[in-house]
């Protein structure tokens, strides 16, 4: 028996733990995803396919270099890198051009992760970093006529990768063999609410909104995909209610008081992707029960405010960016009171 | 029926298979035993004895000085070999005394005592005292002075912790169906000790033979009881730390202790089995305590065990006795692994605070993401936190040596249970954190 003494370790309780670790959960979200990425493929083509490819790959590819260039060492095994790639994807118009994607996809491991020291460490939600810091490039709004329409496909081609250019005469959407795909594009339905008015809204049917057979962001449109994946993390204990329930509620409570379809508001955009996937991430979020709420509420605010007043249509990615840097703060002012005191 | 339980906690697997259906077993005498004078929080008791004196089975070898101190007995009959500092289950060096046991022992209990003698609170604290008796559970608070309330705090209610939340233990629950008789009369003893009317014994679901057995036994009424005594036994959900005392009385009470306060403050004591069952038989036969129930047992264990075992036994002769290791052991508990403590000395003796000795596997133990990992905010910790704490922000605190800020966010509340690391996806070592951050503040007060 004397072999075994030394050998023994020794640290605080508890000796048990629980098979969830970081990797483990971060596949788990993968999985989560994996229904909206069907999703995805089934309405915009393999191009929602190679599209993400490129991101998770660039955002692996940028998180080897930055650890190399700073001798720390690898932490591709956690797996964080696909989620941001994943995300980031779902939150790009379809027919965004390739080199673009894998920038953004750069933009956030390399900015918004590793620079401010890596997976905990991080301020901004990678995914939303990446995607709104082009959409701040000169030129941004030529991003916008990458909205394709769903199922576009079905007189392109389903395997038709999509390359887009843009050039002073503005922006084309071609296929990778340089053939012109006209007439596939067009304004998301909160644009076309916001220029046209509640009555251009009116021929969307809800179940077009809830399946995602409408313009959108790749991963975004498909309200019924994402809400499986939602539903699995939660199973999971990965994310609870809270932030996703008050963002939703807050939204839809402004959108009556505002007379506007709470529905419509609730399903169109990125709102659903942005509460269960953007918003709940561990690490930008609050971790207090109180503050959780108080977050989605503000959250909540700050998307309709930007819907009703905003110079951009997008609400949901800027609304949590802001309020990423805040949830520390949330945290210090919404600590429970202990037991018994 | 709706289980009574508590906000917050964790469900660790229970791994209580192993051992559950094992009846207790008499542990076979080691060649030596060593009795330390310090098994208890307080004074350690002082030596009576000296080198190469004889002593029997029983015999007290260590007097309590103190109020708060226990007195020792002997475990075994035999010769003090020797009466020096031996390392206890920490390494800590304390007075022990060394006894190399006879062949033959002799039974200690006397059985013709006190049975059917009506007895007053005062005989009823002094056999407690006498027989060195302390809280069992792993704490090891001496039993007489929890007996003892301040005059101005009434206690109405007393609570058997059956609840054994721990995974792998199964020495509570095997006393409770073996011993079902003396433990509803030690919690008789303990009530009428204080006063209380009313008697409650808490057992998790997961111990349905046990709550079983339990009520029938309460059903068999004794009338001289029957009219002065409420007891019921109060099934609560399976759940980690269910046992922890302030989670125990607000689960069955609904009371709140308040923070850094005694259960007395809200009318409630606490009871280990153990320690219940033990107090019946120092009462009854004016039995010592000097042995006790330990289950060993753990994947690493060939032969996993719920033993009675004298005070004083090594470990390594109960890891003997369950036939060794299977393979190389990774870490050895000493109590529950939720809670205990890791130990490297496998030749410290059993004390009267020893629950358990689990020995893990080295890929159970073999964490690869220790301290590589930041906290990744998930909130899990501040979910499950029994005592409503922010572990995360107590642990930042502490690793920026920012021990004042810790010590506000309630460090000194947290009670260990180790809640939070179990679920902790970064594997952070937050207790290890919050005891650093427990350490400075009370150096700082000392100085
Ligand atoms: S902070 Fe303390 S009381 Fe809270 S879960 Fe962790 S160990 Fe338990
Ligand atoms: S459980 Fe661990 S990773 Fe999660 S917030 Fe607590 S300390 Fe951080």
């Amino acid at each position: 028996m004397a072999d075994g003494i030394d050998r023994l370790m020794l640290s605080a309780p508890s000796h048990l733990h629980s098979p969830v670790d970081v990797p483990q959960a971060m596949h788990d979200v993968i999985i989560a995803l994996i229904p909206a990425l069907i999703a995805a493929t089934i309405f915009f083509g393999l191009n929602a396919i190679f599209l993400s490819a490129v991101c998770v790959l660039s955002a692996c590819i940028t998180e080897v270099l930055v650890k190399r260039l700073l001798n720390s060492p690898l932490t591709l095994w956690d797996s964080s890198a696909i989620v941001t790639g994943l995300l980031l994807a779902f939150t790009l118009p379809p027919a965004t051009p390739w080199w673009l994607a894998a920038f953004a996809s750069f933009i956030a491991v390399a900015l918004a992760k590793e620079l401010f020291g890596g997976i905990g460490r991080n301020i901004f939600n990678p995914a939303l970093f990446g995607r709104v810091f082009i959409f701040l490039l000169p030129g941004w709004k030529l991003l916008l006529n990458g909205y394709i329409d769903p199922l576009w496909w079905k007189g392109q081609g389903f395997f038709t990768i999509i390359n887009t250019k843009f050039s002073t005469a503005g922006v084309s959407i071609m296929d990778m063999a340089g053939k012109h795909l006209d007439g596939i594009a067009g304004a998301t339905p909160l644009v076309i609410r916001r220029t046209y008015g509640a009555l251009a809204i009116k021929n969307i049917r809800y179940v077009d909104l809830f399946l995602g057979n409408i313009r959108g962001s790749l991963g975004e449109t498909s309200a019924f995909a994402l809400l499986i994946g939602a539903a699995y993390l939660l199973y999971k204990g990965h994310i609870n209610w809270r932030i996703p329930g008050s963002i939703i509620g807050t939204v839809a409570v402004v959108s009556i008081l505002w007379r506007q379809d709470p529905v419509f508001h609730i399903l169109a955009g990125g709102l659903i992707l942005g509460s269960f996937f953007m918003a709940t991430d561990w690490v930008t979020s609050p971790i207090t029960a109180k503050g959780q709420i108080v977050y989605g509420v503000l959250i909540g605010l700050f998307v309709m405010l930007m819907r009703r007043f905003g110079i951009k249509p997008e609400g949901v990615a800027l609304a949590i960016l802001h309020l990423n840097p805040v949830a520390f703060f949330i945290d210090r002012y919404t600590l429970p009171n202990k037991f018994g005191g | 029926m709706k289980l009574m339980t508590f906000k917050g906690g964790v469900h660790p697997p229970t791994f209580k298979s192993q051992t559950a259906d094992k009846p207790i077993v008499l542990c076979p005498l080691p060649p030596k035993i060593s009795i330390p004078m310090a098994q208890h929080i307080g004074m350690p008791a002082r030596c009576l004895v000296k080198e190469g004196e004889r002593v029997v089975a029983g015999q007290k070898i260590g007097e309590a000085d103190s109020f708060i101190s226990a007195t020792i007995h002997s475990s075994v009959s035999g010769v003090i070999e020797s009466v020096s500092l031996y390392p206890n289950f920490i390494d800590k060096m304390v007075e022990s005394v060394v006894i190399i046991p006879d062949k033959e022992q002799g039974d200690v209990t006397n059985q013709s005592l006190n049975m059917n003698k009506a007895l007053d609170a005062n005989q009823i604290r002094a056999a407690i005292k006498e027989a060195g008796i302390v809280g069992m559970g792993g704490a090891a608070f001496p039993t007489v002075v929890k007996l003892s309330p301040p005059p101005d705090k009434k206690i109405d209610s007393v609570i058997i912790n059956g609840c054994e939340c721990e995974p792998f233990l199964t020495c509570d629950h095997r006393l409770m169906l073996e011993r079902t008789d003396s433990l509803i009369d030690g919690l008789r003893l303990i009530m009428l000790c204080i006063d209380a009317d009313k008697g409650y014994i808490g057992i998790e679901d997961n111990k349905p033979g046990a709550i079983k057995c339990v009520t029938s036994e309460l059903n068999k009424v004794v009338p001289e009881w029957a009219n002065k005594m409420h007891i019921e036994v109060c099934p609560l959900s399976t759940k980690y730390p269910q046992g922890g005392e302030k989670q125990l009385i607000y689960a069955i009470l609904k009371r709140m202790v308040p923070a850094r306060r005694l259960p007395s403050e809200v009318g409630a004591l606490v009871q280990n089995v153990g320690t219940t069952v033990a107090i019946s038989e120092a009462v009854r036969y004016n039995r010592p305590l000097i042995n006790r129930v330990v289950t060993v047992t753990g994947p690493a264990i060939r032969d996993p065990q719920n033993l009675s075992v004298r005070l004083g036994t090594p470990i390594s002769w109960l890891i003997k006795i369950c036939r060794g290791f299977i393979d190389t052991p990774g870490k050895v508990i000493m109590g529950g692994p939720m809670c205990g403590f890791s130990i490297s000395n496998l030749e410290s003796p059993v004390t009267k605070g020893t629950s358990g000795i689990v020995a893990l596997t080295k890929e159970m133990v073999n964490m690869p993401l220790l301290h590589s990992l930041p906290c990744v905010r998930c909130g899990k910790c501040a979910d499950v936190c029994p005592m409503f704490l922010t572990p995360s922000l107590i642990g930042y605190y502490t690793e920026h040596k920012r021990f004042r800020d810790a010590e506000k966010a309630g460090a000194m509340d947290c009670i260990e249970c180790g809640s939070c690391v179990y679920v902790c996806p970064s594997r952070k070592p937050l207790v290890q954190l919050i005891r650093d951050a427990k350490g400075a503040a009370l150096s700082r007060k000392r100085n």
